[in-house]
């Protein structure tokens, strides 16, 4: 099955892949290529260009500097996944990328700055950027942009990502004390996209402490756009966890939610959706919480 | 639109190629239809079943969803390039032994995806077999019982 005609443009730098971009009329950027190129085949997209980025060095790496983490846009998922870095500092974001559909091929080559720019709710990425507090870093015609994730993604596969610009990197903010993540998702069959999934960071002092610092819980596949849940992080933050404060928060995740966005389609209702979420937010926080036991309240 | 033709240098099973193609030619197509490697099985076309499976640089890819324009440089093995003249590698007589097949078309790609997997897995649970190793392919025929036994089969093996 062939796509359409297209040129193609290797770019040498982020300079040359915007100048490409802004000389043709309908250029699209080529990364893994894996969410790309199956729409290009069902005549989805019809680019005139495609501009090659993978062999531009600078947006590769995924590394500290000082209270950010920096993942180059050409990270594959398959690198996100196995990052010691991540897995200590953001957790949530490498046990978000275990569950992306397709296998370890797809993860190969597939890129995190691809994933988040096609913004498809059921694409896993959304809710652990922003459940992580982060930052998308983006260059255009006038120079880098810095775009927090729930302004750059502004519903499902758009962004406010402007035809001459291109994601580079991601930043996530360090934060000091034991950071835990969990995600936890209900796959729909076919697809293997998220019908919800759910996105846990959670902030302890220290390994045995079970005094919630700070709770961020993001939900994607519910509504268009990723949605933090701040009934249950409400619950949570600034409280001893409990088998019962957990159970009561993820009670609550749809109470601050607004039930008239929630997607209805083929792949799933809005009723089914909305079942999943208490189940999959309590899977998600447990995950998070992880080996330490948690007492009841006497 | 007329496009200009890329050159493309490329290693397939250890033999050097230089191919001029549109930039719209799918790897899966520069092999089977230009190299003659026509054990690359095309199945769903949307980088789904996984049955165009083949190595690039030693990753797993899968080959329907690359342009050949991608794969400048690189060394690509399918897996005809395992057996070493005709004695199968432990994968392959491990799905041989255990029935791991019936009508044999995701074969090629689960075994070049397995290859790989066991490379940074070498003792597997059932569980990873499925979720992890055999994640990015699918098989109409077996129910995957057989291929899980084979892919554990196999790992004991290489131990």
């Amino acid at each position: 099955m062939h796509t359409e005609q297209f040129s193609y443009h290797r770019a040498e730098s982020v300079e040359h892949a915007v100048e490409l971009l802004e000389t043709s009329d309908d250029a699209r950027i080529l990364a893994g290529g894996q969410g790309l190129i199956p729409l290009m085949k069902k005549r989805e997209l019809t680019p005139d260009a495609l501009v090659d980025i993978t062999q531009i060095d600078e947006l590769r790496g995924i590394e500290r500097t000082d209270d950010t983490i920096r993942i180059g846009g050409l990270s594959t998922h398959r690198e996100i996944a196995d990052s010691a870095l991540l897995k200590e500092t953001a957790p949530v974001i490498p046990r978000t990328v275990a569950h992306i559909t397709g296998g370890q091929q797809v993860h190969n080559v597939a890129t995190i700055g691809g994933n988040i720019a096609r913004a498809h709710p059921g694409y896993d990425y959304e809710g652990a950027l922003l459940s992580a507090g982060s930052q998308i870093v983006v260059s255009g015609p006038a120079g880098k942009q810095r775009v927090p994730v729930s302004e750059f993604v502004r519903g499902p596969c758009s962004t406010t990502l402007a035809e001459t610009q291109l994601v580079t990197s991601i930043e996530i903010p360090v934060l000091s004390g034991d950071r835990r993540g969990g995600y936890a998702k209900k796959k729909e069959p076919a697809s293997g996209n998220a019908i919800v999934g759910v996105a846990t960071d959670l902030l302890f002092d220290d390994d045995q402490s079970t005094l919630v610092k700070s709770a961020r819980i993001a939900v994607n596949g519910l509504q268009g756009c990723a949605v933090r849940l701040d009934a249950t992080e409400n619950k949570l933050e600034g409280k001893q966890l409990t088998p019962d404060r957990l159970e009561a928060a993820a009670g609550d995740a749809s109470s601050s939610l607004d039930s008239s966005a929630v997607l209805d389609n083929k792949k799933a209702s809005a009723e089914y959706r909305l079942c999943l979420l208490e189940p999959q937010v309590q899977k998600s926080i447990r995950q998070a919480v992880g080996e330490r036991t948690l007492y009841s309240q006497t | 639109m007329t496009v200009e033709k890329e050159e493309v240098t490329v290693t397939v099973n250890g033999e050097s190629h230089v191919v001029s193609v549109e930039p719209r030619e799918l790897l899966s197509q520069t092999l089977r239809e230009r190299m003659g490697c026509t054990e690359i099985n095309i199945g769903c076309e949307s980088a789904i079943c996984g049955a165009c499976t083949v190595q690039s640089d030693g990753k797993s890819v899968k080959s329907c969803t690359r342009f050949t324009v991608q794969a400048d440089g690189a060394d690509i093995r399918t897996v005809s390039d395992l057996a070493d003249e005709g004695t199968l590698t432990d994968i392959q007589q491990a799905f041989t032994d255990e029935h791991a097949l019936q009508c044999g078309y995701c074969t090629p790609g689960i075994v070049m995806a397995v290859d790989e997997y066991l490379d940074h897995n070498t003792d597997p649970s059932r569980e990873e077999i499925r979720n992890e190793a055999l994640q990015g392919n699918l098989c109409r025929c077996t129910g995957y019982e057989n291929i899980v036994d084979a892919v554990e089969t196999a790992a004991e093996k290489l131990d």
